[in-house]
């Protein structure tokens, strides 16, 4: 008997285990624009800024993680992303604004899959295109001078023939 | 424009530059991006700004593309050349460097301040403030543009001829072959549109003049594909020969017992000539480490060949003669 009864506590214990493992932790994401999207704990693990934070917490209770800077938009967006298991496809029908958030966000998540994912979209994006394009794309200003412009144009010349168009 | 006014109308536009995108991500989330670029947009990128032209200019995304266009073909020894060069220039003064450019430029003939033992870089001018701080996307425009003789050998594969010789070679990307001139006096042109697959890095570090030592003389055995040294003068430069090791004459080549492997004496014949022909096969002594032969041709040291892609080359070569 007294071994039976070892035996059937043992079973209590892993049947105890399982279920505290099978009890699925949420992780509520609070975003820039006030919406809160509850996603799984595995989810999160992709993402190594909250994972850190997590780890670092150790609460049983369900965490709020604000992110100031991710509209819900994106956000979902990357849902996508992560449960399509980053599929080229689903990256080509992202707009260019989308995609350059994205990009953001996955470097300030510290997303490493998405986040090269994103670098070699955009960079397909910019290939072969112009100069113009490429600083409108980037958002940037042109802030070098006419003589610097001249010098750069003489280093580079032959990158200049078939340029698609924008 | 004077150069003050323009020094403020670069701050001005500095300070209007709200940069908001992607320039605020750390370095290596913008590397990833460039990693993925070809030269030619990275050069056009470099146009956006200057900070995104700094980026594009590291010398590891240079390094990269180097190896991936010219890996199969510039070797350490080329890149030995290059810093030689770049050196030099970088601590020559600029006046000094513009005469020599105005008096020698495009000329092989005499020694000139670019012209090492082994390359030669011309046209160099514009690029000088390059070689300081870009120097990898420095020596990737001088081998696009031909302007970095560098050194390789050439595979020569004519009526009675089949070897690989020493040459410097200027690439030409118009129709993606290769011009090439020997090291031997003067640098005379051999050949223009030299195809890519008829270059290789040299295999060896001896210099084109020099007797290979070989180490593995005493192992060579009938059937063993090898490279031999051939020159025709004591004075000039070795030509590296196709030949395979062949049985002595007295051997009834029976390979399980052919004595050929042991013996003194070493045959080598050069499959490129027909059986007749007194050039086809020719007898050293293995134990003499030099030069061995008679006038109009002499016999240098002996590489056996053991890479199978190596082989494969030299007879695709004699199939295609």
């Amino acid at each position: 008997m007294g071994e039976r009864g070892e035996e059937w506590e043992a079973v209590m214990l892993r049947k105890a285990e399982e279920e505290e493992s099978k009890a699925v932790k949420k992780v509520k994401l609070v975003t820039s624009d006030g919406v809160t999207m509850e996603v799984e704990i595995s989810t999160v693990k992709e993402m190594e800024t909250i994972q850190a934070f997590m780890n670092a917490t150790d609460t049983d209770n369900s965490i709020i993680f604000p992110l100031p800077k991710v509209s819900s938009h994106i956000l979902s967006r990357i849902m996508e992303l992560m449960s399509g298991e980053y599929d080229q496809e689903l990256v080509k029908r992202l707009s260019h604004e989308e995609l350059k958030e994205i990009c953001m966000v996955a470097n300030y998540l510290n997303m490493k899959t998405l986040l090269h994912l994103t670098a070699s979209a955009i960079a397909n994006l910019i290939q072969n295109k112009s100069v113009e394009f490429v600083r409108h794309f980037f958002n940037i200003i042109n802030d070098f001078t006419p003589e610097e412009e001249v010098q750069l144009r003489k280093t580079h010349e032959w990158a200049f023939e078939g340029v698609d168009e924008d | 424009m004077s150069s003050e006014k323009n020094y403020v109308s670069k701050l001005e536009k500095q300070k209007d530059c709200k940069v908001c995108s992607l320039l605020d991500l750390p370095e290596w989330t913008l590397d990833c991006i460039l990693e993925c670029l070809s030269p030619v947009d990275l050069f056009r990128v470099a146009q956006v700004c200057t900070s995104l032209r700094d980026k594009t200019r590291s010398d590891a995304l240079w390094e990269k593309l180097i190896k991936q266009k010219w890996g199969m073909l510039v070797g350490d020894v080329a890149h030995q050349e290059w810093l030689w060069h770049t050196t030099k220039i970088n601590t020559q003064s600029h006046l000094l460097l513009l005469q020599n450019q105005s008096g020698l430029c495009g000329s092989f003939s005499g020694v000139w301040a670019s012209l090492s033992f082994n390359s030669y870089l011309e046209n160099f001018i514009d690029l000088i403030s390059l070689f300081k701080n870009c120097s990898k996307m420095a020596l990737y425009i001088c081998l696009e543009s031909g302007r970095f003789w560098f050194p390789v050998q050439v595979y020569k594969n004519g009526n009675q001829n089949l070897f690989c010789c020493d040459a410097i070679v200027s690439y030409d990307g118009r129709t993606n072959t290769f011009q090439a001139r020997s090291p031997r006096g003067g640098w005379q042109m051999i050949e223009g549109n030299v195809p890519w697959n008829r270059l290789r890095i040299s295999p060896v570090e001896t210099s084109p003049g020099a007797f290979y030592m070989s180490n593995s003389m005493n192992d060579l055995k009938p059937g063993d594909q090898i490279e031999i040294q051939i020159r025709r003068r004591k004075d000039s430069n070795y030509n590296w020969w196709y030949a395979v090791i062949g049985h002595l004459e007295t051997c009834e080549e029976d390979v399980s017992q052919c004595p050929c492997q042991h013996n003194d004496m070493l045959v080598v014949e050069f499959k490129q000539f027909q059986p007749q022909s007194r050039w086809r096969r020719s007898v050293l002594n293995r134990n003499m480490h030099e030069e061995q032969g008679s006038r109009t041709r002499w016999l240098g040291g002996i590489r056996k060949l053991d890479n199978v892609e190596e082989i494969k080359r030299w007879n695709n070569l004699l199939e295609s003669r």
